[in-house]
């Protein structure tokens, strides 16, 4: 029973253990001078003291027996263990080394992926009740893709949908005339009770209110947690601002927290949607977000149905622009999380093998190290430590090895969240949840002990089994490696490689893509263009004004030095939308079938578009002066247009009606131009129709100027140049086409990163396994390479022998690896680009190299072996 | 006759804390003092005397300070406390039970 006194004394014991031990030496030495006086009487002094220790029986088993009763023998054990395992890892540094890199290395990127993934994929969301909220899109079925909603839809599913409340987000943009001068906003415009929806209040002040949403009302912004902080200095004082947006006085009335980014970003405001008329009937502009949140009690499955009712509902009630859409309800965990899934599940799988290999390579080493220390095992049990007291010993050298990897490997994991953090592309969901968290540390640990446990308890109990006798009268025989353990060994070794092979392939597959990708002939060029955007509609309201406006900017710009060539467009490749771009087509002469209205993609340019990026013109001729307001409507195609639609015959001068946003006309085709990748690299082009800015001016303005220099040092001369043509004008992006295509690239470039560096831990963990276990092999046959030698074996021949037997090691592995990754690649087949999963170059490669590594890895045992003098050689044990 | 050294550890409590209950004593008195009160019958293992001492204390039924000898030397003396006491009571009831118990078992035989 441990009364708090007995806890006491037990800490005292711990702690104060050297004074007590003294006390009791003055005790026993006491009795056994009294003792011994006493006897002295009938005895001679000598015999009486000897007599007195013999009455005594053994005075170090007395104050062992003593010690047993402090009752702190388990936890004195335990720190002496502790001690000595310490001080062993210290004897041998290389081997300390080599064991907390490998584990510092497993655990680290253990946890570091184990806890993004768990924290990325299954934490909830921050937004309340996060299960219940699900984001509701249209599926058009003959394009087999999903997409937004169109206002009108927007509406009636709201009112017919009985088991889910929904609400809608479009995106807008306002200018705000700040101090600073004019900022383009981010707008959400939301529909009614949209953050009750959301289920997430505000940090300060309030939402909408329903009145807030009639026409004349509405003037009313929230902000973004990001913009709060970046332009208002996170000031609660923010409430009740006024603010110029768009020319009208709009007042703060609310900040949202950092976590909410409904339905994206917080570097931007919200605003309340205020229906406009003609969104009543629109419903072949799908461009709102939709989310919503599940009534009480209703299950997905219900909700789902009770969207497809309503949607077949409409396909009926307005077949000319409904027949094709359904419906699609997802949870807004998978929808934000669920493109990330896969990846990040690759991921894990992985870091699953690097695992395996530091495993292997852990317990190898520990393996050949008790092999090794067989001999002090045999002493100490002779001495008589008990058998359980030694396996306790090696248990604890695990454990503290476990405890040092762990805590290094957290570390590590620490930066490699950090760094990962920082080069994370956008498309990753929830990167604030990428941190050295309370998780990550529990895999840390839970890794660091499993492994320790798991990886050392075989050699350990192996070694404590060893009976005292064998070990010392048999002399040396008794310590080399059982064939059990030899072919153990082999197979650890050869699993490294397999294993490591398979990373390697793999790295190798995406960096080939990657290579293909970038040297992918895209359709313009990239370097020193610079891109800049702003939504001219406000500030020049009709046509004439806007397309004069784009005229002189274009001849402004040009003006400047440095810029070779300028040019405008609705639609800057890679780049974020910025206006209207999708239209349907008819040509006039073709038979039109009503159900299936083909869409193209559409954008209105300037000729100078083409010049500045250099898309070259296939046929025909590109836009002149004579194609203005009044004259003849023109337009250009790319070649993928000319091969679907005018397949067998020259397109230029044939006639087609393209309907869009703005746009309406018969159009004469006066040219063709090369094919331009509109939102990645590797997508296939679709079929587009570029219209003339003069014959459509569109506010929707994306100016791209070819520069003979740095293009950054032409945005700050442009953006004064287009403040001349309208103060208030914002631009609201400006960047440059190297950084629109890196942007692009971004997720490709991470995951190869990441894949590559666990490639390179996987191949850097698989040489120093076998480099470890060649040295120990050779290190055994010692004695054999010496009768060797003293037989007439040159130097060379020892050389190539201890190679031969690296190369076969490590070439069954190889081969085992190639097996495995022949299987393995195929999970990368969306991830290729022009590659295949068995692409012969990269797996060749890859044997190559891991074949190279083992021979370099073996190199230095074999040299040191060649090199042993014979006689030492023999007369080694 | 000397009995065995074990049959007596389980006693070696019981007697301690008599031998405590009187007066305070270090751990020589205590083996002397066994001696001559059990007239020579037991000759207490001495190396047994003191992890019982130690083990007694941890549990409280005794208190140890250090002190100065009959013959000025510096010693451990111990002494029995109240809880000590209890369980002495507690012990030579047990104690004599088992005694009765014995002697009923002979008595019968």
């Amino acid at each position: 029973m441990l009364t708090p006194r007995r806890l006491w004394r037990r800490l005292r014991a711990l702690v104060a253990r050297d004074r007590l031990d003294r006390e009791l030496d003055d005790e026993l030495r006491f009795h056994l001078d009294m003792e011994a006086a006493a006897r002295a009487r009938f005895d001679g002094p000598e015999s009486a003291r000897r007599a007195a220790e013999r009455g005594l029986g053994g005075v170090l088993r007395v104050k062992d027996q003593v010690r047993d009763t402090r009752g702190v023998r388990p936890v004195e054990d335990f720190l002496t263990d502790l001690r000595v395992a310490g001080r062993g890892l210290l004897r041998k540094p290389s081997f300390t080394t080599a064991m907390l890199t490998t584990f510092a290395l497993a655990v680290g990127g253990v946890a570091a992926v184990s806890g993004a993934v768990y924290n990325i994929l299954l934490t909830p969301l921050p937004y309340g009740d996060p299960d219940r909220l699900v984001v509701a899109l249209e599926y058009h079925r003959q394009r087999a893709a999903a997409q937004e909603v169109s206002p009108a839809n927007f509406l009636d599913w709201r009112e017919r949908v009985t088991t889910v409340e929904l609400a809608a987000a479009e995106p807008f943009g306002l200018d705000w005339q700040s101090d600073d001068g004019p900022v383009y906003l981010p707008t959400w415009l939301v529909s009614e009770r949209f953050f009750e929806i959301a289920g997430v209040p505000p940090l300060h002040g309030r939402g909408f209110r329903p009145d807030e949403h009639q026409p004349g009302q509405g003037r009313v912004v929230v902000l973004g947690w990001g913009l709060w902080q970046r332009r208002f200095g996170g000031d609660p004082a923010a409430i009740g601002q006024r603010l110029t947006l768009d020319g009208e006085t709009w007042e703060v009335v609310g900040i949202m927290p950092r976590s909410f980014e409904l339905p994206a970003g917080h570097d931007i405001v919200w605003a309340p949607k205020v229906p406009a008329g003609w969104e009543a009937t629109s419903r072949a502009s799908p461009f709102y977000s939709v989310i919503g949140r599940l009534r009480d009690n209703v299950p997905m499955e219900q909700a789902a149905a009770d969207l497809d009712r309503v949607a077949s509902q409409l396909a009926v009630e307005h077949p000319a622009t409904n027949a094709e859409i359904g419906a699609r309800l997802t949870g807004l965990t998978d929808h934000l999380v669920g493109g990330a899934r896969r990846g990040l599940l690759l991921l894990f799988g992985a870091v699953g093998l690097v695992m395996l290999v530091a495993a292997a390579n852990i317990t190898s080493l520990q393996l050949a190290r008790a092999v090794e220390r067989s001999r002090e095992f045999a002493v100490r049990a002779a001495l008589g430590a008990g058998r359980g007291r030694m396996t306790r010993q090696l248990i604890t050298e695990n454990l503290l090895l476990a405890l040092l990897g762990s805590a290094l490997g957290f570390g590590l994991a620490a930066l490699g969240l950090a760094a990962i953090r920082r080069l994370a592309p956008p498309e990753l969901p929830r990167p604030d949840q990428l941190s050295a968290d309370g998780t990550v540390l529990l895999v840390a640990v839970a890794v660091g002990l499993l492994t320790a446990i798991g990886a050392g308890l075989a050699p350990a109990i192996r070694a404590a089994r060893h009976g005292p006798a064998a070990g010392l009268i048999q002399g040396s025989r008794a310590f080399t490696a059982s064939r059990g353990i030899r072919r153990l060994r082999a197979v650890l070794v050869s699993s490294q490689f397999a294993v490591a092979l398979v990373l390697v392939v793999g790295a190798g597959l995406l960096v080939r893509s990657f290579v293909a990708l970038l040297n992918e002939d895209r359709g313009f060029r990239s370097e020193q263009v610079l891109v800049m955007v702003t939504q001219a509609w406000g500030y020049f309201p009709t046509p004439e004004a806007r397309a004069e406006f784009v005229r002189r900017a274009e001849e402004g710009l040009r003006g400047l030095p440095g810029v070779e060539a300028v040019g405008m467009t609705s639609a800057i490749p890679l780049g974020e939308s910025i206006g209207a771009e999708e239209a349907r087509l008819t040509i006039p002469g073709q038979p039109v079938d009503l159900n299936a209205v083909p869409e193209v993609h559409y954008t209105i340019a300037t000729t100078g578009f083409f010049e500045a990026l250099g898309i070259p013109l296939v046929a025909g001729r590109l836009f002149g002066p004579d194609d203005r307001a009044g004259t003849a409507p023109v337009a250009l195609v790319n070649t993928a247009f000319a091969r679907r639609f005018f397949p067998d015959e020259d397109p230029v001068g044939r006639l087609i009606t393209v309907t869009g946003r703005g746009t309406a006309a018969e159009r004469q085709i006066v040219g063709v131009v090369a094919d331009v990748r509109r939102h990645a690299l590797h997508e296939v082009a679709r079929p587009s129709v570029y219209l003339p800015h003069a014959q459509a001016p569109t506010g929707a303005v994306g100016l791209v100027l070819r520069t003979s220099d740095d293009p950054d040092a032409l945005a700050e001369p442009a953006s004064r140049f287009l403040a001349t043509l309208n103060a208030s004008m914002p631009v609201s992006s400006v960047t440059t086409m190297e950084r629109l295509m890196g942007e692009s690239l971004r997720e490709r470039r991470f995951l190869l990163a990441l894949l590559g560096a666990f490639a390179v831990i996987g191949l850097g963990l698989a040489a120093t396994g076998i480099f470890g276990i060649m040295s120990y092999i050779t290190g055994e046959r010692t004695r054999e390479i010496g009768v060797r030698m003293a037989f007439g074996a040159e130097r060379g021949q020892v050389l190539a022998m201890v190679l031969r037997d690296g190369g076969r090691l490590a070439g069954a592995g190889i081969l085992i690896g190639v097996g495995g990754a022949l299987a393995g690649t195929r999970l990368l087949a969306g991830l290729l680009y022009q590659v295949e999963p068995l692409d012969p170059v990269s797996f060749t490669g890859g044997a190559l190299l891991l074949l190279g590594v083992a021979l370099a890895a073996t190199w230095v045992p074999a040299w040191r072996a060649a090199r042993l003098d014979p006689v030492d050689a023999l007369r080694a044990e | 006759m000397v009995p065995p050294a074990d049959r007596l550890q389980g006693t070696l409590d019981l007697l301690i804390l008599r031998t405590l209950a009187d007066e305070p004593m270090h751990g020589w008195g205590i083996s002397q003092r066994l001696q001559l009160l059990s007239g020579s019958m037991f000759t207490v293992n001495q190396g047994s005397l003191y992890p019982a001492l130690h083990r007694l204390e941890d549990q409280g039924w005794i208190a140890a300070e250090w002190g100065a000898s009959e013959n000025n030397r510096r010693a451990r003396f111990y002494r029995i406390t109240a809880a000590g006491r209890r369980q002495l009571a507690r012990e030579r009831q047990s104690w004599d039970a088992f005694v009765a118990a014995v002697g009923r078992v002979l008595g019968e035989a």
